[in-house]
């Protein structure tokens, strides 16, 4: 690791609604610190909740054969010099891996004034329906971070594959 | 009509929602865990009460309904359903009821107020921006 870098959050595990309390938490007693603005602080907490309760929704729609098979998830946010990385990761089935690449590539294509089109269409679109998973929050963190993804797939096994993404957030 | 008085949790909102007052309040946090079950419940309260004006509207023309809000932080889930909730009340503005649309932020929060002026956006209604000064 760099001499600027520091890790604010390296957390692993099975990830569940309470993990974005504890990087909450964590986030909170940085912003204490005075080692990132208030204003980077909401972002980054926009961000992470977006992603954990993504990562958590994906692993509780798989069955627990599944679920014991698989990886470990993981959430970092490193903050360097100039820029604050957030990287997530889960397990995901592999026939779901075309599909999420697919929908990551398509986002990095988008300007700023397309990501916010996107997003608030997203929303329209799900208005009174019952839809519990609507698609919107990967665009609410492309949104908010203004950062294109970084992604990579790899194969865990026949059937499943570990989904890594990687953001990076500049600050002042 | 139902009040609705729910109180705030780590995870959800505070609601509150007095129809004789004719205010609207949702504020604090806004993850539920089961964000349909939660907010399916104030839906229904206030699709209630819509019905009742709509009835009635002879009797609430003039009149100026409160929607307040003051998040900390929201989901892309829970974003759908304040708009829906708005979208809603949206229909008594048609029938010539004034929505006095309350959006606070602290001055920092960036993302508040983006989400915020995203909404107004989306819905065309005017809504009432109101900056906190922060502590730093």
């Amino acid at each position: 690791m760099d001499i600027d870098e520091r890790i604010i959050i390296d957390l692993k595990g099975n990830f569940n609604h309470n993990t974005v309390l504890k990087v909450i938490n964590i986030l909170e007693k940085n912003n204490n610190l005075d080692i990132i603005s208030d204003s980077e602080i909401k972002k980054l907490l926009n961000i992470s909740i977006e992603l954990i309760e993504n990562n958590n929704k994906y692993i509780d729609s798989l069955n627990s054969e599944i679920i014991y098979k698989s990886e470990p998830s993981k959430f970092k946010i490193v903050k360097t010099k100039n820029e604050i990385i957030i990287e997530s990761g889960n397990t995901i089935l592999a026939e779901d891996e075309s599909k999420l690449k697919e929908k990551y590539e398509y986002i990095n294509t988008l300007d700023t004034k397309q990501v916010k089109k996107e997003y608030l269409n997203a929303i329209i679109d799900s208005v009174n329906k019952k839809d519990r998973d609507f698609g919107a929050g990967i665009l609410r963190v492309a949104r908010i971070s203004n950062s294109k993804f970084e992604y990579s797939f790899k194969q865990i096994n026949n059937k499943l594959v570990y989904f890594n993404v990687k953001l990076k957030v500049c600050i002042s | 009509m139902e009040k609705i008085n729910i109180k705030e949790t780590e995870y959800s909102p505070k609601v509150i929602f007095d129809p004789t007052e004719n205010k609207f309040e949702l504020s604090g946090i806004s993850r539920p865990e089961d964000v349909v079950e939660f907010f399916e419940s104030v839906s229904f309260k206030i699709d209630d009460y819509i019905i009742y004006v709509l009835k009635n509207i002879d009797d609430y023309k003039g009149m100026t309904i409160e929607l307040k809000f003051d998040l900390k932080y929201i989901n892309s889930a829970s974003s759908k359903y304040v708009l829906q909730i708005i979208d809603n009340f949206k229909k008594l503005y048609f029938k010539g009821i004034k929505l006095n649309i309350l959006w606070y932020y602290d001055n920092y929060d960036d993302q508040i107020l983006e989400d915020g002026e995203d909404l107004a956006d989306v819905i065309q209604l005017p809504f009432n921006f109101i900056a906190r000064k922060s502590k730093k």
